[in-house]
């Protein structure tokens, strides 16, 4: 499952808007227990589209600060999820 | 068996998880800084250049096939209306071409001629799909491009600049990028204003209420060639305000650009008389 769910990633880095892309990455973080495919997938897009100089929007932050403070909030939020063990 | 308590020793690995993961991404960060990203950036460029050039052929490919699969009607109807367009487009074309040839004429009689030589590109991305408001072009260093020429589309509007330049690849920022500014003149002022890019082809601009500005009017990059930045799209007029904002957009869809041209050789010749 988590395979398949990378390949889309890649699929929509490559070809598809980047609020499909953003949107895929959000549920990858959710679903998947320390999701760091959206974080490569961030460091993908930035990596094949930023040209010098400028970061995203206008602002000084680049769109992998974003990426990795919402992986430390998935993950601490999970933290706090007690799961069932078998 | 489920305790109903954790451990201290359970907290203290939680912990340093999230400190490595912090650690992990100020590495990052810091290596977006480096040198070595644009060789890791040229590496990726290299391997996703085959899935764009798929993707563009296979774009072209499904709008062939939807318009062969569109109704005759509706066909009639386009053909009917694009046809009118073009009918009003090539008469303004002739007048056109003269008034270019005239200005052109007039500048080289009064010492100033230019020239340009463009380098045709395949666009490879368009903005839509990443947060930087760039384009990447299907030609780079085999082809001597550089960074900072200017790239242009149909009818002397001007779009960006080169920003990075892989070896059969370039990523062009485009002037309309969040942040960017630069000099304009709109219609048949020359007072000069300076434009802000808003992202995706729309800009921003204040200027005086007293100059006057219509909607449509064309919106120049002081050059001795002929360069547009825009067209006007809206103008606001606050009350109590000395300003007016006014917002303007290239007349095509960035997202739509199938080709490019590259200004690979610039020249300006000033003759003294």
């Amino acid at each position: 499952m988590r395979v398949f769910f990378d390949i889309v990633l890649l699929f929509a880095v490559l070809v598809l808007p980047l609020p499909v892309t953003l949107l895929l990455v959000f549920v990858g973080f959710f679903f998947f227990p320390r999701y760091f495919e959206g974080v490569a997938a961030v460091v993908f897009i930035e990596l094949l589209y930023r040209g010098a100089g400028r970061d995203m929007m206008g602002s000084n932050m680049p769109l992998l600060v974003f990426a990795g403070t919402f992986l430390v909030v998935a993950e601490t939020l999970r933290s706090f999820i007690r799961e069932r063990s078998a | 068996m489920i305790t109903g308590f954790r451990h201290e020793r359970q907290r203290q690995t939680k912990r340093r998880k999230l400190l490595g993961i912090l650690l992990f991404f100020l590495l990052l960060l810091f290596f977006f800084r480096t040198p070595v990203a644009s060789t890791f950036s040229s590496v990726f460029g290299a391997l996703a250049r085959p899935v764009f050039l798929a993707n563009s052929f296979a774009k072209e490919q499904l709008i062939e096939w939807w318009k062969m699969l569109s109704f005759k009607g509706s066909l009639v109807a386009e053909n009917k209306h694009l046809n009118e367009i073009l009918d009003v487009v090539s008469l303004e074309a002739y007048s056109r071409e003269a008034l270019r040839a005239e200005n052109e004429q007039l500048k080289a009689a009064f010492g100033r001629a230019s020239g340009r030589s463009f380098l045709l590109a395949r666009v490879l991305a368009t903005p839509g799909r990443s947060p930087y408001d760039t384009l990447i072009l299907d030609v780079g260093w085999n082809e001597e491009i550089a960074v900072g020429m200017k790239v242009f589309v149909d009818g002397d509007f001007v779009i960006g600049e080169v920003s990075k330049v892989m070896k059969r690849s370039a990523i062009v920022t485009l002037y309309s990028s969040y942040g960017n500014e630069f000099s304009v003149t709109i219609g048949t002022s020359s007072i000069p204003a300076l434009a802000k890019g808003m992202g995706g082809g729309n800009f921003r601009v204040a200027l005086s209420k007293d100059v006057p500005v219509f909607s449509g009017d064309l919106v120049h990059i002081p050059a001795i060639a002929p360069e547009y930045a825009g067209v006007v799209a809206a103008i606001s007029r606050h009350e109590g305000s000395s300003l007016q904002d006014i917002y303007f957009k290239w007349p095509f869809n960035v997202n739509e650009l199938t080709f490019a041209y590259v200004a690979v050789a610039e020249e300006v010749s000033t003759s003294v008389q």
